[in-house]
């Protein structure tokens, strides 16, 4: 029997039994569409939860302390209670080309004693616009009352909320501090930030006010602090690394959140694995049982067969075709259905995190996993009754019945 | 009825077989993935409460008499004292799981040399400190304890700058305080230059002050989870107008992180109870077409109606509840299986719930699919069902 011949007559076959083919065709779709839907739903959610958390605390800052600083000046630039020495800009280049930096932005925190009642003031000095300040130092978000700084603002600040609360000072209101007069443009609670101040300003203007108090002359440098966003958590330690290996001396602080976050991310991942290889094994099983069911009904068929005199391997290319046949259908079907419960699940919701619009609805490799995976199952659970009814003989078969 | 079922039933053991597995692995499917899909929801859960869910209340002041040179200290600031009752009332707010007392205490080194901060831990409280100092963040020596009345333990960046070792000892705030221990906490709020224990801290106030009242000055709160932060830092404010609340900014993506994942879950799960409602329903169908020949001859030798559609209820109703009992049990060795796997430090639970709901949803499943069958083996005449064989 040639092989054009066995599609010819499976065909003829599974026609002549219209209700229960479509039940054997619909088992197929079933166990693809599932296959097919829980992946192609799943996987753009976890990719949306993996782009949030792997950005989750990714801010390193890192300064050189200067124990040799004149303290007795009672100003400086500083980070985190010490003084610091200034770095250029070609310093920024090189952290900008460490693999797996984001972003980093120069940033000038500038701290001024008052020995007239013990208190101290810090002005931070911003890199308008730079990612990396957003995120390290001063976001626009933060600001609670009044509004954020632009290019243009030579004379205004932010306050932060608690140094605005100790001055008593509100948006609009004059504030006097390191030698010039400041509009306080608006208040900000940056939360926990390595890079708090009670002021912030420019970083062009901290630097002239840092030139003017003959703090530090302009040839020594131009930013006191590098604030670094790294792209992805997982490469929080490398970067750090790096980072310690081009600045000598440096401190390098984090927030200890990354941790967390990334490790989220490996348990969805890992749930992930075990869900997709739980469906895998329940759709191969499934895709067997609806081939092994439609086998036991045929019995009696493939008794009349052999009594008509069909040898044995026919017989069994009979049945394996008719599964292949199945389950190519089923897998189309499943498809449809698949596309038609996507269309009904709601969409992720949550934040709006891009890239997840532009994603197919079905996953390609999803639809092909599925349809191998019922295949496999089909063939597999097909060729055991079909081994059987091979040794069938028909005064058997139709004894049975 | 159910005798004249079982009869049947064993008379086609491969076909009864065959519907009992179609229901079994439905079942199985259900318990497994959603045991799976939730236990990781609770995994992730406990991963993301722990970040950022904390933070620090204060209130600004100006330079207070009391203190001669220095004063209570938060954020650049000089604060005002908050007494005991009001950490009772924070601790009352729903969602607040600790709330410790930190006594921040700045003073002036004595000419233009800068300022040294002592910090205040009460030690009875070290799980709210581990946001802010504990032991876990020791890089040398050791933690202090509570009963240690001259020890501190110094903060890294001090103790670079100012040169200081463990097992040096420090002349500052008026007597010699030992160093047992270094640690680094890297960017956190409220950070001094050294810790003691909260007595220590007042007992030095107390010399260097005229009096004060309160126990600390900063309340460092702790609240159960991302999601309640926010309802928790809006009843501070409310109870403490004009406080001025610090917290870590990474509260928000894990809170989001925890929504997600719950949707993601939740859409999974429904998406697998669709499958399984589809599969069961397969089953059915499947089990009762392959029935009409049967079907037809009952009626043939003279059954009633009725009887033909109890007898195939009947038939339903065994094979699915044989199933259902079959996939519970597989359900739950292919869940061993998987912590075998090495899924163990999830914390996977037996599912109860899904369970029960499985089964429940994979017998309606099964006993509706088979009722359109029997609603047409009903009406199906005899003649025209042994036609078609």
């Amino acid at each position: 029997m040639e092989r054009f011949s066995v599609l010819r007559y499976a065909w003829k076959e599974l026609s002549r039994r219209r209700i229960r083919t479509l039940i054997g065709v619909f088992g197929y779709a079933v166990a693809v569409a599932a296959v097919v839907t829980v992946a192609s739903v799943a996987k753009p959610r976890i990719q949306n939860q993996a782009n949030l958390l792997l950005t989750v605390g990714t801010h390193l800052v890192g300064f050189i302390p200067d124990p040799a600083y004149p303290r007795d000046k009672a100003f400086g630039p500083c980070a985190q209670g010490v003084y610091t020495a200034m770095m250029r800009a070609e310093t920024l280049r090189r952290i900008q080309e460490i693999r797996g930096v984001k972003a980093a932005a120069p940033y000038i925190l500038f701290q001024k004693q008052s020995l007239r009642d013990n208190t101290t003031v810090t002005l931070g000095g911003l890199d308008l616009g730079n990612v990396a300040t957003e995120i390290n130092a001063c976001p626009p978000g933060d600001v609670i009352q009044g509004r954020y700084l632009g290019p243009g603002d030579t004379n205004a600040v932010l306050l932060e909320e608690s140094y605005a609360a100790a001055a008593r000072r509100g948006v609009g209101d004059t504030i006097e501090a390191f030698g010039r007069t400041f509009q306080v443009a608006g208040i900000v609670n940056t939360n926990i930030r390595a890079a708090r101040a009670s002021l912030y300003a420019p970083i062009s203007v901290v630097r002239e006010i840092l030139v003017e108090s003959r703090c530090v002359t302009a040839e020594v440098g131009d930013f006191n602090v590098a604030l670094v966003e790294v792209a992805d958590a997982r490469r929080m330690e490398d970067v750090r690394r790096s980072l310690a290996n081009l600045l000598a001396n440096a401190s390098i602080v984090s927030f200890n959140c990354y941790a967390p976050a990334r490790d989220a991310v490996a348990a969805t991942n890992t749930a992930a694995w075990v869900v997709a290889a739980v469906i895998a094994l329940f759709v191969t099983l499934f895709a067997a049982r609806t081939q092994w069911a439609s086998v036991v009904e045929r019995k009696r068929d493939i008794g009349i067969l052999k009594a008509v005199g069909w040898p044995s391997g026919w017989v069994t290319r009979q049945i394996l075709a008719e599964s292949v046949l199945q389950s190519l259908a089923g897998g189309v079907l499943g498809c449809l259905i698949s596309f038609l419960v996507i269309l009904l699940v709601p969409s992720s919701g949550g934040p709006a995190v891009p890239a997840a619009g532009s994603e197919p609805i079905v996953l390609g490799w999803a639809v092909l996993a599925g349809i191998a995976l019922a295949l496999i199952g089909g063939v597999l659970a097909g060729l055991l009754p079909a081994l059987r009814a091979y040794k069938l003989t028909p005064s058997d078969a139709l004894r049975r019945l | 009825m159910i005798r004249y079922a079982i009869k049947e039933l064993s008379r086609h053991k491969a076909r009864t077989a065959a519907n009992v597995a179609g229901y079994a692995l439905a079942v199985a499917f259900l318990v497994a993935a959603i045991a799976v899909a939730e236990s990781h929801a609770r995994k992730t859960l406990g991963i993301l409460s722990a970040p950022g869910t904390k933070f620090v209340v204060f209130a600004a002041a100006p330079r207070q008499d009391a203190f001669k040179e220095g004063g209570p200290f938060a954020e650049g600031i000089y604060t005002t004292m908050i007494r005991s009752e009001e950490a009772l009332r924070i601790e009352q707010i729903p969602g607040v799981t600790s709330v410790a007392p930190y006594f921040l205490y700045r003073k002036p080194l004595g000419g233009p040399t800068g300022f040294l901060t002592i910090a205040g831990l009460d030690m009875s409280r070290l799980r709210t400190w581990e946001s802010f100092c504990a032991p876990n963040d020791l890089i040398e020596g050791r933690f202090v304890t509570a009963a240690e009345s001259d020890a501190v333990i110094a903060e890294d960046s001090y103790a670079r700058s100012a040169n200081v070792r463990v097992g040096q000892s420090i002349a500052a705030f008026g007597r010699e305080l030992r160093v047992v221990g270094i640690v680094n906490t890297n960017i956190r709020p409220v950070k001094p230059d050294l810790y003691a224990p909260l007595p220590v801290v007042q007992d030095i106030v107390r010399a260097e002050s005229t009096g004060f009242s309160g126990e600390a000055n900063i309340l460092l709160v702790a609240v159960a989870e991302p999601r309640v932060q926010d309802a928790a830092m809006a009843a501070v404010r409310k109870l403490l107008p004009g406080a001025i609340l610090v917290t870590y900014n990474c509260y928000r993506p894990a809170r989001t992180g925890i929504l997600m994942t719950t949707g993601l879950v939740w859409t999974v799960s429904l998406v697998i109870v669709l499958f399984v409602l589809l599969f069961a329903g397969n089953s059915q169908a499947a089990s009762v077409i392959e029935r009409t020949r049967d079907i037809a001859v009952l009626k043939a030798m003279g059954w009633s109606d009725r009887n033909v559609m109890q007898q195939i209820l009947a038939e339903s109703a065994i094979q699915a509840l044989a199933g259902v009992v079959i996939g519970c049990v597989v359900g739950l060795l292919v869940l061993l299986a998987v912590l075998w796997s090495g899924f163990r430090e999830s914390g996977l639970l037996i599912p109860s719930g899904a369970m029960g709901i499985g089964a429940a949803l994979v017998l309606a499943g099964g006993i509706i699919a088979g009722a359109v069958p029997a609603w047409r083996a009903y009406r199906l005449k005899p003649s025209e069902a042994l036609r078609r064989l």
